[in-house]
């Protein structure tokens, strides 16, 4: 097994819904929204983690818990081996980097991109005076930018290269691990596949360690070596990516699965799960996958289920019925 | 052979920017008879929107159709008056957009606007129409459809008021329905259900379909025919089986390749570099020229018209032999693609 550089052991993220004014008059306690709520993962150095399930099940959540955006509400995180907590030191927040769905709205519209690489290259004291300027060459042109966009403001620039220069942005960080959310999923087609080819490339050039962050299964696919399934704030089925499309375990991974669009010529859509995704409660009883799973028992509404080892495989499902 | 539901020769469309006058679409055509599934690809901007509103008429104020003739049932548009094209419009075509936030009337109960076609356009009586809509509700598979009648939008998930704008595309039984990117804002999972929802409809009452989309495994899933668009044209077209198996076309195939697929891992993905036409500009050659693997001479020179191939149309100059040129290493041709996309 290769070294895991970033691991959550029953992390959550429980956020403090909006309370109304009658609510708080009677004294009532403000909503509880647990948005992750109980994930185990684990990142195996150099692997590219797909993580997907429908919206809302708290993908980006996981994400931003993860990088540090928020602060966990339970749990533990560790990287290289060492707990973190909320309160990050300057490296470990610099090992943990996050590209967004839309760099635009994170890149700031009056600073040219020399300015924006420069600034955290100098605060973050990974170059100074003298070498900043080659830095900021470098990071172009990993990402395949020319120099002269260093000289360009943001919106002079088409989606696929905003993408481009807010993983500029990410690297020149020097991390160990890229939290990509929904990287691609604003771009057309065609210039999706040059930003998949990109984030391929620099993973194994730069030995990065990836979770992926998407709604489009056939990317993940593509991408990763591991998938990530998530309903309702927990993971429930995780392993090889090959392992999980091929022999899918959970009854959800099964129907989400099944619910995916193919290029086969003759492919008719397979069933898909009745429903929509339930919203998140407090507090759940039982399998949180119980009101849309067509092989639920009586003890489905008891037993919360765990995550367990599928036979010998690199393989695991979070399911009392396997 | 019986009249197309639907007929469309030649459509031009002129649009004013602040860049100047855009050829938005520049002569498509294409035919559509009942329980027909037409899929129309392509990227952002090459007019895929712009075709369907200039034929429902609802084009933005800017722009207008400068040539073509459009036949609902045999009947050419042109030849009518504003109220009575209108009035065949609605009749014979549902419409279902991406943004059914947008399409719903949001101070209105969404039964009401469900049965408000029955009732004020058909003249149907209020229990009437009622009972319709709630019969179109659970056709649409809205969960506990009486309850939810007296619903506001904003009181439903993204699927459901997806559902709703569908239930009202259906309510005037239209013959022919639109979709414009209409599961793009949803969960696979939904997507699915809409999309079996459409498949059953077009079995059942043999209505024809229309459906736009970025996503070629949709139109797999769902279309018999394809039509791809590339600035302003449809490029090539054709059954998706021949045209999935076999494009004709340069850039059919870049697409197809550039899209992953989720039964297959390949080692890399194909980008297709460049940008697409200015159409505010003259075309000289072909468009796509200048992102083409396997452009010559002649492509920069005169554009390529819509040709029948062996098993599609395409409009390539080199249709039948582009394939000799489809570049061996992705690897190249990905990082070529990095620096302009
Ligand atoms: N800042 C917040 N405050 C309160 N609730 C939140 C906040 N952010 C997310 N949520 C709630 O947490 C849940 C998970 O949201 P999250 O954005 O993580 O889902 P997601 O899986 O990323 O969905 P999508 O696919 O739509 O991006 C949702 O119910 C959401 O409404
Ligand atoms: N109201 C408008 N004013 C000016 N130009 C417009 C307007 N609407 C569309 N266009 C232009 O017309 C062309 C065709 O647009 P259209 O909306 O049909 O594209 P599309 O193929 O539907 O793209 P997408 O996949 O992004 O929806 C584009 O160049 C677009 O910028
Ligand atoms: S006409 Fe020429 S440039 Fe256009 S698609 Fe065919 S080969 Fe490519
Ligand atoms: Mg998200
Ligand atoms: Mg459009």
């Amino acid at each position: 097994m290769s070294e895991i550089v970033l691991s959550a052991t029953n992390l959550s993220k429980h956020f403090i819904g909006k309370q109304s004014v009658i609510g708080k008059i009677r004294g009532k306690e403000p909503l509880s929204v647990p948005a992750v709520d109980g994930v185990d993962l684990s990142m195996p150095a150099g692997s590219t983690i797909g993580l997907v399930g429908e919206s809302g099940c708290g993908k980006s959540t996981l994400g931003r818990t993860l990088v540090g955006l928020y602060p966990s509400s339970g749990g533990s995180l560790s990287l290289f081996d060492r707990q973190i907590g909320n309160d990050r030191s300057l490296e470990e927040r610099r090992a943990v980097q996050m590209i967004f769905q839309d760099p635009y709205s994170s890149l700031n519209p009056r600073m040219k991109v020399r300015d924006m690489l420069e600034e955290i290259l100098l605060f973050h004291k990974l170059a100074d005076k003298e070498s900043v300027q080659k830095r900021c060459v470098e990071l172009m042109e990993l990402v395949g930018l020319p120099v002269t966009a260093l000289q360009a403001y943001p919106r002079q620039f088409s989606g696929g290269q905003r993408q481009r220069i807010g993983i500029a942005r990410a690297l020149a960080l020097e991390p160990k691990i890229l939290i990509a959310d929904e990287a691609v999923s604003a771009l057309d087609v065609s210039v999706q596949a040059s930003i998949v080819n990109l984030l391929q490339d620099l993973k194994r050039d730069l030995g990065l360690t990836m979770l992926f962050i998407s709604h489009n299964i056939a990317i993940v696919r593509q991408v990763s070596d591991r998938i990530a399934v998530m309903y309702l704030g927990r993971i429930v089925e995780e392993g090889l990516t090959s392992e999980v499309f091929n022999n899918p375990q959970h009854p959800y991974t099964k129907l989400l699965l099944g619910s995916v669009p193919k290029m086969t010529p003759g492919s008719k859509l397979g069933a898909a799960p009745q429903g929509e995704l339930p919203t998140i409660q407090a507090r759940y009883e039982g399998c949180r996958f119980q009101s849309r799973c067509p092989i639920a028992k009586s003890a489905c509404a008891t037993t919360d289920p765990a995550l367990i080892q599928i036979g010998s495989k690199d393989h695991q499902a979070a399911c009392i019925n396997l | 052979m019986s009249t197309p539901l639907l007929s469309v020769r030649d459509l031009h469309v002129e649009i004013d920017t602040s860049r100047g006058l855009l050829k938005a679409i520049r002569g498509v055509s294409l035919d559509i008879n009942a329980g027909d599934s037409l899929g129309i690809v392509g990227e952002s901007g090459s007019g895929k929107s712009i075709t369907l509103k200039a034929i429902l008429g609802l084009l933005p104020k800017n722009a207008r159709v400068t040539s073509g003739e459009i036949h609902v049932d045999g009947v050419d548009l042109a030849t009518l008056s504003e109220k009575a094209r209108r009035a065949l419009l609605s009749e014979k075509i549902g419409i279902v957009f991406q943004d059914a936030i947008a399409a719903l009337n949001p101070v209105m109960r969404i039964g009401v606007q469900i049965a408000e076609v029955p009732h004020r356009r058909l003249g149907w009586s209020k229990e009437k129409s009622h009972a319709r809509a709630i019969e179109l509700m659970e056709l649409v598979g809205i969960p506990e459809a009486e309850k939810r009648f007296s619903l506001y939008p904003h009181q439903l998930s993204g699927g459901l008021r997806q559902r709703v704008a569908i239930a009202i595309a259906l309510s005037g039984n239209p013959q022919l329905i639109f979709c414009d990117e209409p599961t793009t804002a949803l969960d696979v999972t939904i997507q699915a259900q809409v999309l079996r929802l459409l498949m059953e409809l077009r079995v059942k009452e043999r209505t024809g379909l229309v459906f736009v989309t970025h996503d070629l495994a949709v139109v797999n899933e769902i279309c018999d025919e394809i039509n791809v668009m590339y600035a302003g044209r449809f490029v090539e077209s054709g059954s998706v089986a021949n045209t999935f198996q076999r494009p004709s076309h340069p850039y059919t195939y870049s697409l197809l390749k550039s899209a992953p697929d989720v039964d297959h891992q390949s080692e890399r993905l194909f980008s297709i570099s460049g940008e697409t036409a200015d159409l505010t500009k003259p075309v000289t050659g072909c468009p796509f020229a200048p992102r083409c693997f396997a452009a010559t001479q002649l492509c920069s020179e005169s554009e390529p018209a819509l040709l029948a191939q062996a098993s599609s149309f395409s409009a390539c100059h080199h249709a039948s032999n582009f394939t000799e040129k489809i570049p061996t290493d992705h690897f190249s041709l990905g990082t070529q693609g990095k620096a302009h996309s």
